[in-house]
């Protein structure tokens, strides 16, 4: 079997610079090649650059849940989810500057009763009058401004959110 | 993002994809090849330009890969490492009638495809009409016919 795959070697007439040995080294790197391509096919598959298991990132606690995508890239439109249940009153969603530098705030579904620029960032506030929407989705959908790491601490209601993201570029 | 970063970024970024890919992806136009490259061109396009638009941004980019093509051309003239590193090498695949069967398989190159340029260029029939077959650096076969004695 190894005789089978040995190269095969030989005098020739022809003028020509064969270069072996850059053929087997090529050939060497482009097995290991292929290789990485069909890994990172594979890895953009399950969501390594956004939209897909490892980029999805679920965080909760009191009530108040938060899902979005952990990776994604440039100009790609990209959604943060927030889930309250079993909210008493008003729903107050502070988003730090820092966090909006990296981020277009596209829209806001459903939008806010009252959107406010204070110290610590743009506050959202859902009025709960009726006292009927005990549960509530709110949908925030961002644009990346820039490539590389874009995280901030939300607050909802005094809990503290950190929300991370990878920007590919 | 920079038109010169986008514009060096895709350019060395496909050239070692099609490097990797092979010779024989560039010169033999099958109809998976041609859609192939027509899919890669447009998804170029989108990356190249970005969301900007202006004719500004256009010929930016133009610049910047024609000075790359001829920042490499310039090089590889200076450089033969490069040279062989961009273009490779060229590959006797046939010698003396006989099909070298490794080297072919490693190239990704049957026995029709060197059988299709002998027709084509000599009108060969069979195997053992041909001397040599080379694997040219652009990815065509040439056939170098036994002498007439």
């Amino acid at each position: 079997m190894g005789s089978k795959n040995k190269i095969e070697r030989f005098k020739h007439s022809l003028e020509l610079d064969e270069n072996l040995a850059l053929h087997l080294k090529g050939w060497k790197i482009q097995k290991i090649s292929w290789l990485f391509i069909l890994g990172m096919v594979v890895l953009t598959a399950l969501g390594l650059f956004g939209q897909g298991p490892l980029s999805k990132q679920h965080v909760a606690q009191n009530n108040i849940a938060f899902e979005y995508e952990r990776f994604s890239r440039y100009s790609k439109e990209t959604v943060v989810r927030l889930q309250l249940k079993d909210r008493k009153g008003a729903a107050r969603i502070a988003i730090p500057f820092s966090y909006i530098e990296g981020f277009r705030l596209e829209s806001v579904v459903p939008e806010a009763d009252q959107t406010d620029m204070l110290e610590e960032g743009f506050v959202y506030t859902f009025t709960n009058s009726t006292e009927k929407e005990k549960d509530m989705i709110i949908h925030f959908y961002l644009y990346p401004r820039k490539a590389g790491r874009i995280q901030g601490t939300w607050t909802v209601n005094q809990s503290d959110f950190k929300l991370s993201h990878f920007i590919y570029p | 993002m920079n038109p010169t970063i986008r514009g060096v970024a895709i350019y060395i970024f496909l050239l070692v994809l099609f490097r990797i890919l092979g010779k024989r992806s560039l010169s033999q136009i099958t109809t998976f090849d041609f859609v192939l490259l027509l899919i890669v061109g447009e998804a170029t396009q989108q990356a190249l330009l970005g969301d900007d638009f202006s004719i500004t941004n256009s010929l930016l980019v133009i610049i910047v890969l024609m000075s790359i093509d001829l920042l490499f051309s310039q090089l590889k003239g200076t450089f033969n490492l490069l040279d062989r590193f961009v273009e490779g090498a060229p590959l006797i695949i046939v010698e003396h009638g006989k099909a070298l069967k490794v080297r072919m398989k490693k190239s990704g190159v049957d026995e029709e495809d060197v059988l299709e340029a002998a027709r084509v260029s000599h009108g060969f029939e069979r195997m053992n009409q041909i001397k040599y077959a080379v694997l040219e650096r652009d990815g065509n076969i040439s056939i170098i016919p036994f002498s007439p004695q």
